[in-house]
């Protein structure tokens, strides 16, 4: 799954809190196909994680921008 | 060469320096934020490491509310310009380095006014100096921690807590302090701190720094490519985006990673403590000489390792050229780019002669450098 995030630097400031809750994840650029405004990031996770990811997010004051499904 | 000129940059740095900078140029050197390869994704990284050790040196809780600059300079440019608008007042000392005196004087064609609070006789501002030239326009005070010239260390928690309650912007110039004297921009009330990186700091010429604080915002400066929403004309409103357009000094910023590790490594109070002794060293060493006078507080723990010479019926620029050529010690001599401080102190006709030792410099050395000024000031 990837999670869309506003930039590189949120997507590693969340990837460095996943990384210390267990939960894999890896930067990628985000499909064209899923931006509506330019170039952005996402985090790729594996589906099993959404949940946990989303509440991390909530905590951190982190807008996720979209969520899709790998393309 | 014996090196007494950390004030305007620190030098040598230490290796992890060298090898952070070097592994960065060799290995890894490609833009940070553009594209997601494996290269563009080290150095992406490698950016915010370094804002994540500045975070924690800085005590500040969101690392991407630190956008990097080229240097002090330009952050404080960015706090000034991007902050203020027609109508405001802005508050400075009168001991201000150029970098903050500067824009300020040109802000007044925009319509911000600038009132000056005044030092005392050891160039060392106080909240009650401050609070005397508020007005109800009175959206910043802008004030150097530390002066390049005096050495004096200003009290900013008190003055950051006075500000804060009045609902005034406190901004920091951390030119002479980041690195060598703990700055926490919480328990400071600072709402905006820039910094060099390439001072206390120990990183490369090239890199600075500017923290601004959750929802303050700022007009940028420049405007350009982010890697982000780039299909939207408009700058995002994001930080450290909004704040770094173009490509980004990723080997300064690896190298700067290096001196943040020696620096948190070492200790800030450590650091602090070993210049002061120089400085301590070196004021006790030239006591004897009548014609020389100490500039800033007489308490040397109210100084950074910063210590500005009037030389009595000397040029403190000849002094200076004797020292580098018949005894190769590097030192500085002038107004150090603040006219003000000068005019302060009433060396501003002919400047001051200035000692900066810092973290690599030894007793032995101010020994050595204390008997040389000693041998010109007497043979004159």
């Amino acid at each position: 799954m990837l999670i869309r995030l506003q930039s590189m630097t949120v997507a590693l400031r969340m990837k460095d809190r996943l990384i210390r809750e267990g939960i894999p994840s890896q930067v990628v650029q985000s499909p064209k196909s899923m931006q509506k405004n330019g170039c952005g990031y996402s985090l790729q996770i594996e589906r099993k994680h959404l949940p946990a990811v989303k509440k991390i997010a909530g905590e951190m004051d982190i807008r996720i921008i979209g969520v899709h499904e790998d393309v | 060469m014996i090196y007494l000129d950390n004030g305007a940059t620190s030098f040598p740095k230490p290796r992890i320096v060298h090898e952070e900078y070097e592994r960065c140029m060799r290995f890894y050197a490609a833009n940070a934020g553009r594209g997601a390869h494996k290269l563009s994704m080290m150095a992406a990284e490698k950016m915010w490491e370094a804002r994540t050790l500045l975070a924690t040196l800085f005590h500040i809780a969101l690392p991407e509310r630190i956008a990097f600059t080229e240097n002090c300079t330009a952050g404080l440019n960015i706090g000034l310009r991007g902050i203020l608008k027609s109508g405001d007042d802005l508050i400075i000392s009168d001991m201000e380095h150029n970098s903050v005196y500067r824009p300020a004087m040109a802000l007044a064609k925009n319509g911000v006014k600038t009132l000056f609070a005044v030092a005392d006789a050891e160039g060392m501002l106080s909240p009650q100096a401050i609070e005397k030239q508020i007005t109800p326009r009175t959206r910043m005070v802008c004030l150097q921690h530390a002066s390049n010239v005096g050495g004096g260390i200003n009290p900013i928690a008190e003055i950051g807590k006075m500000l804060r309650e009045k609902g005034i912007l406190f901004m920091v110039d951390a030119a002479q302090t980041a690195g060598c004297v703990p700055i926490d921009v919480e328990k400071d009330c600072i709402d905006i701190l820039a910094f060099p990186g390439h001072k206390g700091l120990l990183g490369p010429q090239g890199t600075g720094g500017i923290y601004i604080r959750p929802s303050i915002s700022v007009e940028p400066l420049t405007s350009g490519g982010t890697g982000s929403e780039s299909e939207s004309p408009a700058q995002p409103d994001f930080l450290p985006d909004r704040l770094e357009s173009g490509t980004q000094n990723l080997p300064g910023i690896a190298g700067l990673c290096g001196g943040l590790r020696y620096v948190l490594s070492h200790g800030v109070e450590a650091i602090s403590r070993h210049e002061v002794e120089l400085c301590t060293q070196l004021a006790s060493e030239l006591q004897s000489l009548k014609s020389v006078k100490c500039l800033g507080p007489a308490d040397m723990q109210k100084r950074v390792g910063v210590l500005s010479l009037q030389l009595i019926g000397k040029d403190p620029s000849t002094i200076a050229g004797i020292l580098n050529k018949n005894y190769n010690i590097a030192v500085r001599a002038g107004l150090h780019c603040a006219p003000l401080a000068a005019a302060h102190f009433g060396v501003l006709q002919n400047g001051s002669l200035r000692f900066s030792p810092g973290v690599f410099n030894t007793s032995a050395e101010i020994d050595y450098a204390a008997r040389a000024l000693r041998e010109i000031i007497n043979s004159e």
